[in-house]
C-alpha cells in the first residue's frame, strides 16, 4: 500500500512538474510553438520589454451561432506573454490591451476573457499571462498587437504561421 | 469522556498547518504556471496565506482522523516506530490531498478562479489530488520522521513510569468538533479577510463634508482596451489603478455631515430590495400584486450624491492635474481649481440642495471635452417629506433607479494624454465606447465573468418589480399603484434614445420640468411637451429625464403564453442609436443595453 502511495505521489509530482515546465494539461490536439531559432517575438513597450513565449493553437469549444454568426469551426489561439516592468512605479495592465492580428484579412480579434486580473503590473516586475484568442480555423497567418496605453501607441509583433490542429 | 486521540493536540495540529500550508503553496505554484486567474488575484504570498488557511480546518480534521485510525489500527496490530511512522504519514498525506482536491470548486466559486485545464470534473478532481500528493506525502514524511526522532530520544532517558510528568491531555470527541468549528470559523474569517484588504484599504475617510480628487488614469473597457480618462474620485490615486468616480453619498437634511451609502433613504436592511426587485406585498385581488407603498431603499451607481431638499452640500475638492480644472452644476454652483499644487488647487465647496430633481455635476472646462473625459456625476435631490416620489407631488413609485448614459472617445484621451489639446470644432468626438452607469454589453446585463460586478448590476441598474395594476392619472392612489420611476442623465456627447421592451414608459419631467398633463407645449427641439406613454426616450447631452416603468402585464401577451411563464420575464432596454450598441467599433452588444424585469 505504501509503495502504491508513493507512486502515485510520483505520479502527481510529474505532473506537477510538467504543468510548471510546458503549461497546461489538455494540449493533446494543440499545435505548440515557440519562437524560431533566432527569431524572437518581442517588442520594447514604454514600461520595459514584452515578449510572447508560446503559442498553442487547438480547436474552440462549440459556440451557439447568434446574429449573422455561423457554424464555422473556429480555433482558440493561446498566447503565453511576458511582460517586464522596468519602471519604479506600477503601471496598469490589461489583457485586452492585446490583440491578434489575422495577416490578410484587416481585423484583429480582442481576448476572450479581456478584464480578467490582474490589473496592474507592479514595479520591477514581470507578469506572465496566457490570453486566448478565438480565430477563423482556415487563418493560419497571425501577429500580436498590443496597444501600449502609456505612450498611446501600437506595437505589433509578427507571430508568422500558426497551423491548424489535427482534426 | 472517551479520547479520540492519544496524540498530543499540538503535535496534530502542527501536522496539519504543516500539510496545509505547504501543500497549497505547492498548488499555487502549479495553478499559476497553467494559467489559471482569479479575481483580483493576491500576491503569491497573500494568496498561500488566505488559500492554506481556508483549507486549514478540512486537512486539520483530517489529519486528526487519520491519526485516530493509526493509534487503534496500532492496538489491534502492533507495528515498529517506523513503519508507524511511514503508514502516518502516507494516510495524513493521502487524506489531506483528498480534502485539497475537494475543496478547489468552493474556492473556484469563493475566488472566481479559473484554470485553463478544460478536463471534466471528476478527472479534475483526481488529478488535482494527484498533485497535491506530490508535496504533501514528503511533507509529511518528513515532520513525521523529524517527530519520532524527537520522541525516541527522551523515551530512552525516561525516568520510571511512576515518576514521568503527567501526559498531554488528550482530544476529546467534544474538543475535536469544538476546534473544528471555530478553525473553520476563523479560518472563513481570515480567508475572506485577506482576500478583501484592498478594497478596504481604498475606503474614503468622511467628516462633515465629501472630499473629492480630480485625478487621471487608464481605465478598462469592455473589450479590455485601456482609456485614459479623468474624473472627481474619493480618493487621491491615479495609475495603476485610479480613483475616477465617487462612491454613492448621500446629505440628510438636518445631518452633520455625508455619509456613504448606496441607497436611500438610509434605512435599515430588511427594507433592501433583495437584487435590487421589491418584494410583493401580496396577491392583488383584481390581479397582479399589491405593493409596499413608501417602503423601499433605492441603490445608485457610483458617481451619485443623493442629497435631501433643505440639506446642505458641502465638498472640499482637491485638483491634483497640472491644468485648470472646475466643478459645476448648471445654474446652481461654479468653481474653478488651481493647477495642482497652487494655492487655490484646494477649495471648500458649498450651497444648499436645489429643488427636488436629477442634476449633472461636470468639469466645464473646454467643454464639453473634460466632461467626456470622466469629468462628471449625477446629484439626485430628493422631497424631504416624500422621499417615493419625482418632486414630493408628481411621481411617487415603489423604488427609483439612475441611470448615466456616457459616451467615450479613446481618441480624445489619447490627445490629452500626450498632453495635446483637443479642439471639439477641429477633432469632433468619435465614441467608441458607450456605458450607462459605467457598464456596456454583459457588464450592463449582469451576465459578465464577475459576480460582484453582477451583483451591483442587478441593484442598480437592471430596473424591476412585480406584476401590478397601475393607473398614470394617480400614481398616489394606493388602490391603483404605481411603478418604478426612472431617472435618465445623459453625460455623453450623442443623443440618446432609450427604448423599451416589454412595458412602455410614461414620461414625467425633462430637464426637471415637470411635463403638464393636458396642455401640449412644443419644446425648442420640436418635441411635444407632455407626460406622455412613449418605448423611446430622447435624451440630449446634458439632459436628464424622469420616466416612471409600470411594471404591469405587457398588454399583447397571451395568456397562455404567461401561464407557461416559469420565470421571471426579463426585457432589455436599450439605446436605438445603433452604434450605441456597439464596443470598439464593432463589437455587438458591447454598449448601452440593459433591461428589467418582471415577476409574477
Amino acid at each position: 500500500m505504501l509503495a502504491i502511495i508513493a507512486a502515485l505521489a510520483a505520479a502527481g509530482l510529474g505532473l506537477g512538474v510538467l504543468t510548471i515546465v510546458s503549461g497546461p494539461l489538455d494540449a493533446h490536439r494543440s499545435v505548440v510553438l515557440a519562437p524560431p531559432a533566432g527569431v524572437a517575438w518581442d517588442a520594447r513597450a514604454s514600461f520595459g520589454p514584452i515578449a510572447a513565449e508560446r503559442i498553442e493553437r487547438s480547436p474552440a469549444h462549440t459556440f451557439d451561432a447568434h446574429h449573422g454568426s455561423t457554424s464555422a469551426r473556429r480555433d482558440e489561439v493561446v498566447v503565453a506573454v511576458r511582460l517586464r516592468n522596468q519602471l519604479a512605479h506600477a503601471v496598469p495592465f490589461s489583457p485586452g490591451e492585446f490583440r491578434l492580428e489575422a495577416i490578410g484579412r484587416g481585423t484583429t480579434v480582442t481576448p476572450i476573457r479581456p478584464l480578467a486580473p490582474p490589473a496592474s503590473i507592479a514595479a520591477r516586475t514581470t507578469l506572465r499571462a496566457r490570453i486566448g484568442f478565438l480565430v477563423p480555423a482556415d487563418h493560419r497567418v497571425f501577429a500580436l498587437v498590443f496597444d501600449d496605453a502609456l505612450a498611446a501607441r501600437s506595437l505589433r509583433i509578427t507571430l508568422g504561421v500558426v497551423p491548424a490542429p489535427p482534426t | 469522556m472517551r479520547s479520540l486521540t492519544r496524540t498530543p493536540p499540538a503535535a496534530v495540529a502542527g501536522l496539519g498547518a504543516w500539510l496545509a500550508y505547504g501543500t497549497t503553496l505547492w498548488l499555487v505554484a502549479v495553478h499559476v504556471a497553467e494559467g489559471g486567474h482569479e479575481r483580483h488575484e493576491p500576491s503569491l504570498v497573500v494568496h498561500v496565506l488566505r488559500d492554506g488557511t481556508l483549507a486549514l480546518p478540512g486537512v486539520l480534521a483530517a489529519v486528526w482522523l487519520v491519526v485516530a485510525l493509526v493509534e487503534r489500527l496500532r492496538a489491534r496490530t502492533p507495528l515498529t516506530p517506523g513503519w508507524e511512522a511511514a503508514v502516518v504519514a502516507a494516510a495524513t498525506a493521502c487524506a489531506s490531498s483528498v480534502v485539497m482536491a475537494a475543496g478547489n470548486p468552493l474556492h473556484g466559486l469563493l475566488f472566481d478562479a479559473t484554470a485553463s485545464g478544460g478536463l471534466p470534473a471528476g478527472l479534475h478532481l483526481g488529478r488535482d489530488a494527484l498533485v497535491a500528493l506530490a508535496a504533501a506525502l514528503p511533507l509529511a514524511a518528513m515532520l513525521v520522521a523529524v517527530g519520532a526522532r524527537a520522541s525516541a530520544a527522551p523515551a530512552a532517558a525516561a525516568p520510571p513510569a511512576s515518576e514521568s510528568p503527567p501526559a498531554p491531555p488528550a482530544v476529546t470527541r467534544r474538543a475535536f468538533v469544538g476546534y473544528g468549528a471555530a478553525g473553520l470559523a476563523g479560518a472563513g474569517a481570515a480567508g475572506v479577510g485577506l482576500s478583501r484588504l484592498p478594497a478596504s484599504a481604498r475606503a474614503g475617510v468622511r467628516s462633515d463634508r465629501l472630499e473629492m480628487f480630480i485625478n487621471e488614469g487608464h481605465v478598462a473597457m469592455v473589450d479590455g482596451a485601456l482609456v485614459y480618462m479623468r474624473g472627481f474620485g474619493d480618493a487621491p490615486a491615479s495609475d495603476p489603478r485610479p480613483s475616477l468616480t465617487i462612491a454613492p453619498t448621500v446629505f440628510a437634511a438636518g445631518a452633520a455631515g455625508p455619509v456613504a451609502s448606496r441607497f436611500h433613504p438610509l434605512v435599515g436592511p430588511d427594507r433592501l430590495p433583495e437584487e435590487g426587485v421589491p418584494a410583493s406585498a401580496g396577491a392583488d385581488p383584481a390581479g397582479g400584486n399589491l405593493i409596499s407603498r413608501r417602503h423601499w431603499a433605492s441603490f445608485f451607481p457610483d458617481r451619485t450624491i443623493v442629497a435631501e431638499a433643505g440639506s446642505e452640500i458641502r465638498l472640499r475638492i482637491t485638483n491634483r492635474l497640472p491644468q485648470q480644472h472646475a466643478f459645476a452644476i448648471d445654474g446652481v454652483v461654479h468653481e474653478t481649481f488651481g493647477p495642482a499644487g497652487s494655492p487655490t488647487a484646494t477649495k471648500d465647496v458649498a450651497f444648499p440642495a436645489p429643488a427636488p430633481g436629477t442634476y449633472i455635476y461636470h468639469d466645464p472646462t473646454d467643454a464639453p471635452v473634460n466632461r467626456v473625459l470622466g469629468l462628471h456625476g449625477v446629484l439626485v435631490v430628493v422631497p424631504a417629506e416624500n422621499p417615493w416620489s419625482f418632486d414630493g407631488r408628481e411621481g411617487e413609485f415603489e423604488r427609483q433607479w439612475l441611470w448615466i448614459f456616457h459616451d467615450i472617445d479613446p481618441d480624445w484621451g489619447r490627445r490629452i494624454q500626450a498632453g495635446g489639446i483637443v479642439d471639439p470644432a477641429a477633432t469632433p468626438a468619435l465614441p467608441r465606447y458607450f456605458t450607462i452607469n459605467d457598464r456596456s454589453g454583459v457588464y450592463a446585463v449582469a451576465a459578465s465573468p464577475d459576480p460582484a460586478i453582477n451583483r451591483r448590476t442587478l441593484e442598480d441598474l437592471l430596473a424591476g418589480g412585480h406584476m401590478r395594476r397601475i393607473d398614470v392619472r394617480d400614481f398616489s392612489d394606493p388602490s391603483t399603484g404605481t411603478g418604478q420611476l426612472i431617472r435618465l442623465a445623459n453625460t455623453g456627447v450623442a443623443a440618446h434614445q432609450p427604448h423599451w421592451h416589454g412595458n412602455h414608459v410614461w414620461t414625467i419631467a425633462v430637464d426637471n420640468a415637470v411635463q403638464p398633463r393636458g396642455q401640449i407645449t412644443m419644446g425648442r427641439d420640436g418635441h411635444p411637451r407632455l407626460q406622455m406613454w412613449e418605448d423611446v426616450v430622447q435624451l440630449d447631452p446634458m439632459g436628464t429625464t424622469a420616466v416612471m416603468l409600470p411594471v404591469k402585464r405587457p398588454p399583447d401577451v397571451l395568456q397562455e403564453v404567461l401561464d407557461a411563464q416559469a420565470c421571471e420575464y426579463e426585457y432589455p432596454m436599450h439605446c436605438h442609436a445603433e452604434m450605441s450598441q456597439t464596443a470598439a467599433g464593432g463589437l455587438y452588444p458591447g454598449g448601452q443595453v440593459t433591461g428589467w424585469r418582471l415577476r409574477r
